[in-house]
């Protein structure tokens, strides 16, 4: 049903079992997890989760207000793509001593990577960027030999100039967020 | 209570208490009177706190921690107050599994608390130690465990709070030993201000001016009400505006106590067993207008069909209702009985005598099909329409009708009367089996002044037949009236119809039923034949405690009209096809 990739952000209560009534929301309705990444929000006592799947916009709508129903969640928004900027970060292990080969150095460079350890068992590489970009550069390092990969789930915030942070009024974000 | 209580409860000045008096002290000031339940050592400091108590709450053993929870369930839908149930940990928590989900399926406002481990042993694998927490979050409006003491006040004031505003619906709070056991200050806590809960959102004037000027506009207006406007207390609201506007109005299964069934306006029951016309004319009409309703699938039928050509206004309390089933053209969110008062003076005296004359029609197709031999058989067989029925006509519909699940249930939908709100309580979105009885001993305890009759099933009555023993505790008046097939009526009209008569495990080889009755103290008669039916509801209704009758009636009737399932509305049988 016209399925695209969605980006959620939700303010919770910061409280054990947030995660799991969350998580049911989209398992219980077959929608897989690509990214999920929870973190501190900001506003005293409110986590941020930020959730990407694939599914139809309509249907993207529907979960938010279905998120929105459980009482610790204060806030749930689905995010335009196209006025949103999304990154995660990446971590890339290669053998050790490969920092020192002149062409991997020009292929960081150019992706704007850096390395961030390196010693004589291995060298570690960080890139920040959109999931598809660390993709991209994980296939780039493969002549290096990449050993292991980790990426983290992407946290996401729109192009716009409303205040959400110490405004207890975000009017845009499906409800109101009210201080307790 | 009185071995270490400073003040006598519920008292304004902190007192110092144990974390299970605090229990008590936190239930008495939400109010509650009354409460069901099982022991177990989780949760014998409670129970300890409650036998020492001399303050005004009894507590009702059931005979299986799923009866107390039907009990609670009985009790919230019959009095509109929050329904307690109260379980150990393990499986006594587990045990109440399935009425959480009821409750959550049917939004009725119950507390309940398990007892847990100490907090020490959590994630140990302890004896009875289930993570209750984790288990329960799907089928909870909201949960929590509970390990200090002083976190026991302001967690049962949230969880009272929850339960019984917005969209009402189960709560659980779990309460480890050693909270039980430890000490704190216990003060009463108001009702919390929770960021991510908004109970008072009301509908705004725009939205109503719109909903009156579709109204205005509509030439084939119809409207279905469920639950929601008995929960809003909007029965009279309601009332007037279809007065006003002339708009016929059908009813969800759990919509039955939201109208009177006789009014003129009134033109059935919607869903997979309701009445013809009401299910037909939502191919047919121009506006629909469900209020406080959720176009579940029994309602709905194959949802991608049903009411296409119409445009649909959806009054409703839950946001995310509005528009998870149908795509509606404008919804209504807020309180049912303020959106209808508010709506009421925007709207003209409207009449649509033709449009509803036209209902008629199929009334009498489904009168001639259908009703004629429900009601009045030629063969020597009883039918559940007519039993019903006759319970209706003797009790003039101001009885408290409480049905389990299956045919029965349909027939006490299609044929009972219900002049008042709150005269029904069924399973409706969970659909469990066992659940009138104990449901029936709860609304009899937390209503006495009401008649009470459980219709039940054969296979329901046996689910929770344990339940009889609340009965004998305490006097509850409940009237039983099993309608005995002796077969699950249901499954078996499923297979005649969809599995060519391959009756799977739908025969009941049953007990004798008044010997069971008798076991338990409850007088008892048995019917076979038409002849007998009024005397026996006689001595039923006239029974100053709880009696029960066992109604043979015709093993393999079939509940018409029927919406086979996935089929749209529009293709409802009257009869099985050839």
């Amino acid at each position: 049903m016209n399925d695209q990739p969605i980006c959620l952000s939700l303010y919770t209560e910061d409280r054990p079992g947030v995660l799991g009534r969350v998580a049911a929301t989209f398992s219980r309705r077959r929608i897989n997890i690509d990214s999920l990444l929870v973190s501190r929000s900001g506003i005293d006592g409110l986590h941020r989760f930020t959730v990407c799947i694939r599914t139809s916009e309509r249907n993207a709508h529907r979960i938010a207000l279905q998120l929105e129903r459980q009482v610790d969640v204060v806030s749930a928004r689905v995010h335009p793509l196209d006025q949103t900027s999304l990154r995660s970060l990446s971590l890339y292990r290669l053998p050790a001593g490969v920092g020192r080969d002149m062409t991997l150095q020009a292929v960081v460079r150019r992706w704007a990577a850096r390395f961030i350890h390196t010693d004589e068992r291995c060298t570690l590489l960080e890139f920040t960027g959109a999931a598809a970009d660390a993709e991209a550069l994980r296939e780039a390092l493969a002549p290096w030999d990449v050993l292991e990969f980790a990426s983290s789930g992407a946290i996401a915030l729109e192009h716009t100039d409303r205040r959400v942070l110490d405004n207890p009024s975000d009017p845009q974000a499906g409800h109101p967020i009210t201080a307790a | 209570m009185a071995a270490t209580a400073t003040a006598p409860l519920p008292c304004p000045e902190p007192a110092t208490l144990t974390g299970a008096q605090a229990i008590v002290a936190s239930l008495l000031a939400e109010g509650v009177d009354l409460a069901f339940g099982y022991p177990g050592g989780a949760i014998m400091p409670l129970y300890d706190a409650l036998h020492e108590t001399d303050a005004p709450m009894r507590h009702v053993l059931s005979r299986h921690e799923q009866g107390a929870i039907h009990a609670a369930q009985g009790f919230a839908r019959a009095t509109g107050r929050v329904g307690v149930a109260i379980a150990t940990s393990g499986p006594g928590a587990t045990n109440l599994v399935t009425g959480l989900a009821d409750a959550f399926a049917d939004s009725t406002p119950i507390v309940c608390i398990t007892g847990q481990v100490p907090s020490h042993l959590l994630g140990t694998d302890a004896f009875q130690e289930t993570d209750i927490i984790d288990v329960t979050a799907a089928i909870t409006k909201w949960n929590i465990q509970v390990t200090r003491a002083e976190d026991i006040g302001p967690a049962l004031a949230k969880a009272f709070h929850l339960a019984r505003t917005g969209r009402p619906g189960p709560v659980l709070v779990d309460i480890t030993k050693d909270a039980q056991l430890g000490r704190c200050t216990w003060t009463p806590t108001p009702p919390p201000a929770i960021r991510g809960y908004h109970v008072t959102r009301r509908a705004t004037d725009a939205m109503l001016d719109e909903a009156a000027a579709l109204i205005a506009n509509a030439v084939r207006p119809m409207m279905i009400v469920g639950q929601g406007v008995v929960l809003a207390d909007a029965r009279e609201a309601l009332l007037r505006v279809v007065e006003r506007t002339g708009i016929p109005v059908a009813w969800t299964l759990l919509g039955i106590d939201a109208f009177p069934t006789n009014h003129p306006l009134g033109v059935g029951m919607m869903g997979m067993h309701g009445n013809y016309a009401p299910n037909v004319k939502t191919s047919e009409c121009d506006l629909l207008i469900g209020v406080g309703m959720r176009f579940d699938d029994r309602v709905t039928g194959d949802a991608r069909t049903f009411a296409k050509q119409a445009k649909i206004i959806h009054f409703d309390i839950d946001e995310a209702e509005i528009g998870k089933i149908v795509d509606t053209t404008l919804g209504v969110l807020g309180d049912a009985r303020d959106s209808l008062e508010r709506l009421l003076p925007r709207l003209p005296a409207t009449s649509h005598d033709a449009w509803r004359a036209s209902f008629r029609a199929l009334d009498a197709e489904e009168e001639a099909r259908v009703i004629e031999a429900d009601l009045r058989p030629t063969g020597d067989a009883l039918r559940m329409g007519e039993v019903v029925r006759a319970i209706a006509d003797a009790t003039e519909g101001r009885a408290l009708l409480v049905t389990d699940v299956g045919q029965h249930q349909m027939a006490a939908a299609r044929y009972g009367r219900y002049e008042a709100a709150r005269t029904s309580i069924t399973s409706g979105g969970l659909g469990t089996m066992g659940f009138a009885l104990p449901a029936a001993i709860g609304a009899a305890l937390g209503d006495p002044s009401r008649d009470v009759i459980a219709i039940i099933g054969d296979g329901g009555f046996q689910m929770c037949v344990q339940e009889l023993g609340m009965i004998l505790d305490t006097g509850a008046p409940v009237k039983i009236v099993i309608l005995n097939n002796e077969f699950l009526g249901m499954v078996r009209q499923w297979q005649q119809l969809f599995h060519e008569r391959r009756y799977a495990e739908t025969a009941l080889r049953n007990p004798d039923f008044l010997r069971i009755a008798s076991a338990w103290g409850i007088p008892s008669r048995r019917v076979h034949t038409r002849g007998e039916l009024a005397g026996a509801i006689h001595d039923l209704l006239a029974s100053p405690t709880s009696f029960l009758l066992d109604v043979r009636v015709e093993r393999e009737a079939n509940i018409f009209p029927m919406v086979p399932a996935g089929a749209s509305v529009a293709q409802m049988l009257l009869e099985a096809p050839e």
